[in-house]
């Protein structure tokens, strides 16, 4: 990704306004637009419990959780989306279960979160912590379309997660769910 | 689970995440999937028990619709019983059950050729709705399903599946997408139309000869709106067409094309349009190869 210019652009932010500034788990220092810092649900609470008794400009919120590594690549995300995204409305209960099953990944994203798989993780853990929920959800979308297309062996597999059923426990979800078939439907190159 | 490393740094591993952030992944994926992905392992097939419960219900052969309720209440029972008591059977199982009312995946399955359509009853489908509050899919195996159907479900939020059912009336599709345009929300249009294509899925025709280009002169008739769906789809499906655009369309051979993209792309094609009539076709198809037990 082309992004490594400006992942590192702590010290040369031009922009006047309110900065905030979080440490990572290596201690790190990061110093953040306000807009973009609040974008984490985390950061935005903490903002405003301080805000009355001012926090005084050389506090820094520490993320003890995530890692420099990470945190860059989650800049990033935040960067881009706070210069392009609009203020959207809360969603219905309703309209964000159609979202989630019809909306698809915006390009960006897809490309942002086109990484290894465990990296994937790592970012969703974060943004967890961090309480970055589209961030979140795009990553279990990413995760979740990955799963569609996989066998269970296969998912086994990507993961280094271990068989860990007796057979008898395996042939009692196997009747459980007998109606569905083992291999993920189509995807494949030919038809 | 098993630690892999690449290059000496050890991987963040799936079952590492905290259970909500697992739960949210499972969250996304589309019933069949989430059926299937319990067999990965003991953490997410508990994990999946706890927070998507399955409900089985069968009815057998020559069910009459009163017997259907009467079933429907009994193993509502009884699964409310074992519930709240059990936690000692079963695989993996939590420490304590999840209330009844969360359920949100009903299997629905019939040996015989049941119209379930007789047997889901005004009655049933209040019963379910007001039981399980949270229901997320229905799964039909089996048996037969008429399209006015769905119109009784709250189809919005659900997801429907189904597994070797007979279509029956094929003519209540039109009905219904006659209804899309004027009173129908938006997601019930696409719900509708992932529904249809999971049906359409299972029964997997192959298009005759000829029969690809008549569609295709359906879809370059479609007007501009519909078309960027049709190109997006075009787009994923076709990997030589990945980039065109819709100054592109009219020279596309959909002779070419792939059986399973006409099939989405169908769906987009008015029936008024008329020079194939498609969904008969299917109808023809699917009752006579999809019925084998």
């Amino acid at each position: 990704m082309s992004t490594a210019a400006s992942s590192s652009t702590s010290e040369t932010i031009a922009e006047p306004g309110l900065k905030i500034k979080v440490s990572t788990k290596e201690g790190e220092v990061f110093e953040l637009d306000e807009k973009v810092a609040k974008m984490s649900q985390v950061i935005r609470g903490i903002l405003e419990d301080l805000g009355e008794q001012n926090g005084g400009d050389d506090s820094v919120l520490p993320l003890t959780q995530v890692e420099t590594r990470i945190f860059r690549k989650i800049l990033v995300w935040l960067k881009y989306h706070a210069g392009h995204d609009k203020e959207e409305a809360p969603k219905a209960e309703e309209d964000e279960i159609i979202a989630r099953f019809c909306e698809e990944i915006p390009e960006w994203d897809q490309k942002f979160l086109n990484v290894d798989q465990a990296v994937i993780l790592e970012i969703m853990l974060a943004a967890d912590y961090l309480d970055i929920k589209k961030l979140r959800g795009l990553c279990c979308k990413t995760v979740a379309n990955i799963l569609k297309t996989k066998t269970v062996e296969q998912i086994r597999e990507m993961y280094g997660i271990e068989n860990d059923f007796t057979p008898e426990e395996e042939e009692e979800i196997r009747k459980q769910t007998a109606w569905c078939e083992d291999e993920p439907p189509r995807q494949g190159s030919n038809h | 689970m098993a630690e892999r490393s690449h290059a000496g740094e050890p991987t963040f591993g799936i079952n590492q995440l905290p259970y909500e952030v697992l739960i949210a992944i499972f969250a996304h994926l589309d019933c069949s999937t989430r059926y299937r992905v319990r067999r990965v392992c003991g953490f997410w097939n508990s994990l999946l028990s706890f927070e998507f419960p399955i409900m089985n219900v069968q009815f057998p052969h020559r069910t009459t619709p009163g017997q259907a309720f009467e079933s429907l209440v009994d193993q509502h029972q009884s699964a409310l019983a074992s519930f709240t008591t059990s936690s000692s059977a079963g695989i993996g199982d939590m420490t304590s059950k999840p209330p009844l009312t969360a359920v949100r995946s009903i299997v629905i399955s019939s040996v015989s050729a049941n119209n379930l359509q007789n047997l889901l009853d005004n009655r049933v489908v209040a019963f379910l709705l007001i039981s399980f509050r949270k229901l997320r899919d229905i799964v039909f195996v089996g048996g037969k399903v008429n399209f006015w159907l769905l119109m009784d479900l709250p189809l919005g939020m659900m997801e429907i599946h189904f597994k070797n059912v007979t279509l029956d009336h094929i003519s209540s599709i039109d009905y219904l997408r006659e209804r899309q345009t004027e009173e129908l929300p938006l997601s019930f249009e696409l719900m509708l139309k992932k529904a249809l294509v999971k049906l359409v899925d299972i029964n997997v025709p192959v298009y005759p000869a000829g029969q690809k280009q008549l569609i295709g002169l359906d879809i370059k008739k479609l007007p501009r709106v519909t078309q960027q769906p049709i190109l997006r789809i075009i787009r994923q499906q076709e990997k030589n067409l990945s980039t065109i655009n819709v100054s592109d369309v009219q020279d596309i051979d959909f002779g070419l094309f792939r059986n399973s993209t006409l099939r989405e792309l169908e769906l987009y094609i008015p029936k008024s349009y008329d020079s194939y009539s498609h969904w008969q076709n299917l109808d023809r198809f699917s009752s006579s190869k999809l019925f084998r037990t």
